[in-house]
């Protein structure tokens, strides 16, 4: 035996008998954590000793940092342009089953996009406020002692949808602030395409998990939205989520929506 | 916040280079499918990423033999979800986050699979008819080969370990996982300069060792 095969074999004993100490290789979400900072100084050192005897852990750190510059395996044929075109042509015709991609709300000017629903909102709500104005004085009139407030200051929250099953995929918690004057917060939910349903239902929850409210009942707008009303003090700051499900006319609801909403502490 | 210590020690950022001609068009395809083109318009993404993520997969071992099937599905999710993409980040990122959740939940259901797969032992007597060899010719090294093995070993490891820490961690990697340079790099965030400066201070401080228990190896 050579120098350099004692070298070897020494490295790999060094490697078992660290491996065995060490435990089980680093999972995914560990070499993430890790990769993204967010490990405790503990956690990291014992994590890069663990990295350091497992190789399937630093090969997978150094190909996502080179991604896509990832390099072959040695001695393992890489595709040719030849064999790229063959696995083209069968994940096509697996595309081509598929329904077109649901589209994103988008965010150009366009009718349907956050503006427009903004200011449509904006006029349901001066609408809502000027028969609710002209019915309370009617109503003033007609039982002399009652007395009906508009809420005029309304704060309007556009949420889009969250993914729930992919975390690095989803979208930013909505951080809404609600001014001291205002007197209702007004969510508009933008719905992700999907198939119609009869009806909808919403039910909030608050950060553990408890229902604080759900609702039946929803109608889509003619703008594709969900609008929920609420008083200012009927939540208290914090983070809440929202789940939309639809319902079929015999059958259970199926979620189509998730939203997130962090309110921010001067709401109290 | 590792990651973020020794990215900071590379020193301030480059500026951004300009994209590079591929990237123009694999933007125009995802503007294309988000305009609502046809599947075809998905070609230059396929034709781009799947070798890479092939390879990522591939490279994993509990995941070899579904390294095809992985990186088809992360390229089927990108394009169920190419509206989802905002051009904030750039697109390769997006779809390598996308083959981190199918790499997360690929090794979940592996590991799961392992776990719940029972190994029978084997009972010589359900064995018919055939002969189960239950000893074998001791071919391995003297008391004497492996009291020299175990002393070479303790040696090194303890020479290893007095490295200081980041020249350790290039070390380990460069030694027991035969990580390049550059992968050492990517692996650790440490600049690719460092990298070959502490392995070769480190190789200038286990040469007594190397010399004197592995007739001079070099690494």
């Amino acid at each position: 035996m050579s120098g350099q095969d004692d070298f070897a074999t020494a490295l790999e004993a060094i490697m078992a008998r660290k491996r065995e100490e060490l435990g089980e290789p680093p999972t995914p979400e560990e070499l993430l954590a890790y990769r993204d900072g967010r490990l405790a100084p503990a956690a990291r050192d014992l994590l890069e000793a663990r990295i350091a005897v497992h190789p399937d852990a630093a090969r997978a750190l150094a190909d996502l940092a080179a991604f896509p510059d990832v390099e072959p395996e040695p001695g393992a044929p890489d595709l040719s342009a030849e064999e790229i075109d063959f696995g083209w042509e069968a994940f096509r015709r697996k595309l081509e089953k598929l329904p077109k991609p649901a589209p994103a709300p988008t965010r150009r000017p366009t009718p349907g996009s956050s503006t427009w629903r903004l200011a449509a909102a904006a006029v349901l709500l001066l609408t809502v406020g000027l028969v609710t104005g002209y019915l309370a004085g009617r109503a003033s009139r007609s039982t002399p002692g009652s007395e009906v407030k508009p809420h005029l200051n309304v704060t309007i929250a556009e949420l889009a949808p969250v993914g729930d099953e992919e975390e690095s995929l989803r979208a930013p918690t909505a951080s809404v602030e609600l001014p001291p004057e205002s007197e209702e917060l007004l969510l508009i939910l933008s719905l992700p395409e999907t198939r119609p349903f009869a009806s909808y239902t919403a039910e909030i929850h608050d950060r553990e998990g408890r229902r604080l409210w759900s609702g039946e009942g929803l109608r889509l707008t003619p703008l594709g939205t969900f609008q929920l009303s609420f008083p200012r003090d009927a939540f208290a700051a914090g983070t809440y989520r929202i789940d939309v499900f639809g319902v079929e006319r015999a059958g259970r609801p199926t979620k189509v929506a998730r939203y997130e909403l962090a309110l921010t502490p001067d709401v109290e | 916040m590792a990651w973020k210590f020794w990215k900071d020690r590379r020193g301030p950022a480059a500026p951004p280079s300009p994209a590079p001609a591929e990237d123009e068009e694999i933007l125009k395809a995802v503007r294309a499918l988000q305009a609502g083109a046809g599947p075809d318009a998905f070609a230059p993404i396929y034709r781009r990423f799947s070798p890479p993520l092939r390879r990522f997969f591939s490279r994993q071992t509990v995941l070899r033999e579904e390294a095809e099937d992985l990186a088809q599905k992360t390229l089927f999710q990108a394009y169920e979800k190419i509206h989802q993409y905002r051009f904030e980040a750039r697109f390769q990122t997006w779809l390598r986050q996308i083959g981190e959740n199918v790499w997360r939940n690929a090794v979940r259901e592996t590991q799961a699979a392992k776990r719940s797969a029972q190994i029978e032992p084997l009972d010589p007597a359900d064995v018919e008819g055939r002969d189960v060899p239950v000893h074998l010719a001791d071919q391995g090294p003297t008391p004497e080969q492996a009291a020299l093995a175990e002393e070479r070993m303790k040696v090194l490891q303890k020479a290893i370990e007095a490295l200081p820490a980041g020249m350790r961690r290039c070390t380990e990697l460069r030694l027991y996982q035969d990580l390049k340079y550059r992968e050492i790099s990517d692996a650790t965030g440490i600049g690719l300069n460092s990298v070959r400066s502490q392995l070769f201070e480190a190789r200038q401080r286990l040469k007594p060792v190397l010399d004197e228990y592995f007739q001079g190896a070099d690494f």
